[in-house]
């Protein structure tokens, strides 16, 4: 009886491994062996034209770690997520609470809100560095109308960053709203009901049921849309197309400077180094998330 | 309570008509840079910088210019045979994955899955300098192939398949065994069609993902005429100076078939976000 | 850089629209100016900085070259292609449809291009132009790009902002040179 039990189950795991087979190849080929391959990259002077490629142990870091643009790029990325991610929460979930709040054309607008998460970025981004434009622009044009003074928006290092940002939690709202909205349909009533009988309402309600019971959804939202801040590329890239990343590294993200660095200057020993650096904030901020989600909720 | 009460109040609400107000002005908000982008695309080079709401002389002669002028065409083509590809690719490897991962008892399983999982925290951008070694010493620079084989499979797609396929009752694969199902069988016929709605919002996702993918295209295509249409806007508009009416055309004419898919698909795009985002 | 109208080119398109009476640009733009400007204009050399000084100019220029991978067959095709490209009747014909400068040097010297009145002082310019070995195109560029900044957007002086500019460049090119013995 044993005998073929074991050959079932060989048979199986035969199976098994045919189906994995070519998965297994790309995972390691394409995903595991690339990171790999990028941190010894990131430990060599690694000139894509240069056939010498000497190994310098952690030089690049150094040299990272004293270039102004780099520290300028990853103060920006860091400035994103402070100025991004608590706007784009209180907006989303302020949305979503009043969706809750109607009854009729609920579907409607939420739709609406959606349609700039499924817009292609690269065309969003260019109608709003047209929108922005300081002598041209609807925006200074509105401004104008009311008699306020015109602003510079994406020509001033000062607030390009902001508008940068704008572009983005508009991009993203949608998503945050339906993220929150699911989060709020899985708050029994009864809740609400019981506090209202007590008499607590409005703030109170939002304040001690809506938030803590909405806690695991809030962590998801901080930690998907930190991941997002932190990989910024597109939107900087197409919004300040003529010095991207500027006016004066003002707009500047780590990951556009790592294609500045390897793609434009083929330093990749460098850039592959900056890719490290993002990876351990992305790797931190990710097991931040297991430890604080794997906590019980206590209600 | 009455369960009908809590509603009745809640109508008579003048609350309730503020959050109406509040959610119709922040969708002229969020629909205004639609609209300048549609209303500009319609407007002739010598109105552009008017700023009128409204073109004077709508013409569609912008679009007819983008379409002739440049090789529009051809890169939402490219954009097309790149997102169709590998969302095929996705689909059916990762539901296989995903599958054998939840379904199959065998050594090692534990450890693939780890592994899998693991490379979910690789930053794409760390890859992207390898790849691009890879590409030029394998001959993939400029190619359909270049610009696909990062995205052929995805360790998400893996993670959500793998949830919902564990919810696939074992008797109903023993039941399939019996009957002399082979194991792809297995796979194909009786688990697959019960992770339909999944598996539909991992095609919706992994499509727009790679309809819309910037760093890599922009990294590996290198001719006008491999460039997929996110990369092929973002150069035409860097060339275009201020022909304003010229980008926003353009834009138009990315933006909006997506749109278009958008309002036929919505409830089952905005239900896959909800099923997707809260999985992971 | 200037903001005249949103996009790359805006200070051109401003000049060519009757928004700007006065731009310093390339010989490269000739073909475009020509084709969009309704209103007359002309080409001058660049002004010298004090009556009588020493008159400069700056020639950039893209060079077709052969790479260390080309070898055999393929070189002497690139070799061949690249004598094509350069011969006087190609470069003619670059000239009338494009309206670049050609890049051969029998056609500069044409007396009939030199009295050109747009392309005349273009080619008067270049017996005073100075190239630059670009060691890191990218980064030099940024230098040059963060100091007009500067002065727009920051209000610094232009003369702080060029001595800046001027430092950051040089320690560009040391660092490559120090890796980089001249040979």
């Amino acid at each position: 009886m044993s005998v073929p039990q074991l050959r079932l189950g060989t048979r199986r795991a035969l199976w098994a491994y045919t189906f994995l087979f070519v998965p297994l190849l790309f995972y390691i080929a394409i995903r595991l062996g690339p990171a790999f391959s990028s941190l010894y990259i990131s430990l060599h002077e690694w000139n894509l034209i240069s056939p010498s490629k000497p190994f310098v142990g952690l030089q690049n870091f150094r040299l990272l770690a004293r270039d102004p643009r780099f520290v300028q790029a990853a103060v920006n990325t860091v400035r994103y997520v402070l100025v991004g991610i608590p706007v784009q929460m209180a907006l989303g979930l302020a949305v979503a609470v009043l969706l809750q709040r109607i009854n009729r054309f609920r579907g409607l607008f939420r739709a609406l809100y959606f349609m700039p998460f499924v817009t292609p970025v690269v065309a969003a981004a260019w109608v709003w560095q047209w929108m922005y434009s300081e002598s041209f622009g609807p925006l200074n044009e509105i401004l104008a109308t009311v008699g306020l003074p015109l602003q510079p928006f994406l020509r001033s290092p000062g607030q390009a960053l902001y508008a940068v940002a704008a572009m983005i939690i508009w991009q993203y709202l949608g998503f945050q709203i339906v993220i929150f909205l699911a989060g709020l349909e899985a708050i029994p009533r009864v809740y609400y009901e019981a506090a209202e009988v007590d008499g607590a309402s409005g703030w109170r309600l939002f304040r001690h049921i809506t938030v803590p019971l909405l806690n695991p959804t809030l962590v998801f939202s901080v930690v998907y849309g930190t991941i997002v801040f932190l990989q910024l590329f597109t939107q900087v890239l197409n919004m300040t197309f003529g010095d991207q990343g500027g006016p004066l590294a003002g707009t500047l993200t780590v990951v556009l400077y790592v294609y500045q660095l390897g793609f434009q200057r083929f330093m990749m020993g460098e850039a592959a180094a900056a890719t490290a650096v993002l990876f351990v904030a992305i790797l931190g901020i990710t097991l931040l998330q297991i430890r604080v989600l794997s906590k019980p909720v206590e209600y | 309570m009455v369960p009908g009460a809590g509603v009745e109040i809640r109508r008579r609400d003048p609350r309730t008509g503020l959050a109406y107000l509040t959610l119709a002005v922040g969708t002229v908000l969020v629909a205004f840079p639609f609209y300048w982008m549609v209303a500009s695309a319609l407007k002739p080079f010598n109105e552009m910088f008017d700023l009128r709401l409204i073109p004077a002389h709508p013409t569609l002669l912008n679009f007819a210019e983008v379409l002739t002028r440049t090789r529009f065409p051809r890169w939402f083509g490219n954009s097309l045979i790149v997102a169709t590809i590998t969302t095929v690719s996705v689909a059916f490897f990762d539901s296989l994955v995903g599958y054998v991962l939840a379904k199959l008892q065998f050594p090692g399983r534990g450890f693939i899955f780890v592994m899998i999982l693991a490379t979910l925290m690789i930053p794409t951008e760390m890859l992207v300098i390898p790849w691009y070694i890879m590409s030029s010493a394998y001959g993939w620079i400029n190619s359909y192939w270049g610009i696909m084989f990062p995205g052929l499979m995805s360790a998400f797609g893996v993670f959500l398949i793998r949830q919902f396929m564990s919810g696939v009752p074992d008797e109903l694969l023993d039941a399939g065994r019996i009957d002399g199902v082979t194991e792809f069988g297995l796979y194909w016929r009786i688990a697959l069609p019960q992770i339909r709605p999944a598996l539909a919002a991992l095609c919706i996702f992994t499509f727009l993902g790679n309809w819309n993918a910037f760093l890599w295209p922009l990294i590996v295509i290198q001719g006008a005429d491999m460039r997929t249409l996110p990369v092929g806007i973002a150069l035409f508009s860097g060339e275009a100076g201020s022909s304003w009416n010229l980008i926003m055309a353009s834009s138009a004419l990315a933006v909006l078939p997506v749109l278009a898919v958008f309002v036929v698909l919505q409830r089952q795009i905005i239900e896959g976000v909800t099923l997707t985002g809260l999985r992971s | 850089m200037i903001d005249f109208f949103p996009g790359g080119n805006g200070y051109r398109d401003a000049f060519m629209a009757g928004r700007a009476g006065m731009i310093v640009d390339g010989s490269f733009a000739i073909g475009s100016i020509r084709a969009g400007t309704k209103a007359g204009w002309g080409v001058t050399e660049l002004p010298r900085r004090t009556l009588g000084g020493e008159p400069s100019n700056f020639g950039s220029y893209w060079v077709h070259g052969l790479t260390v991978h080309a070898q055999g067959a393929r070189r002497d095709a690139a070799i061949k292609f690249l004598k094509f490209l350069t011969s006087e009747q190609v470069q003619r014909l670059w000239l009338q449809q494009v309206g670049e400068l050609p890049a051969s040097r029998k056609l500069v010297n044409d007396p009939q291009l030199a009295a050109d009145a747009l392309y005349g002082p273009f080619i008067r310019g270049l017996a005073y132009a100075r190239a630059t070995f670009f060691v890191d195109e990218s980064a030099q560029r940024q230098v040059l790009v963060d100091a007009v900044n500067e002065v727009v957007v920051n209000n610094k002086s232009p003369r702080q902002a060029l001595d800046e500019a001027a430092a950051k460049e040089q320690k560009i090119l040391d660092e490559f040179w120090k890796k980089h013995p001249a040979k």
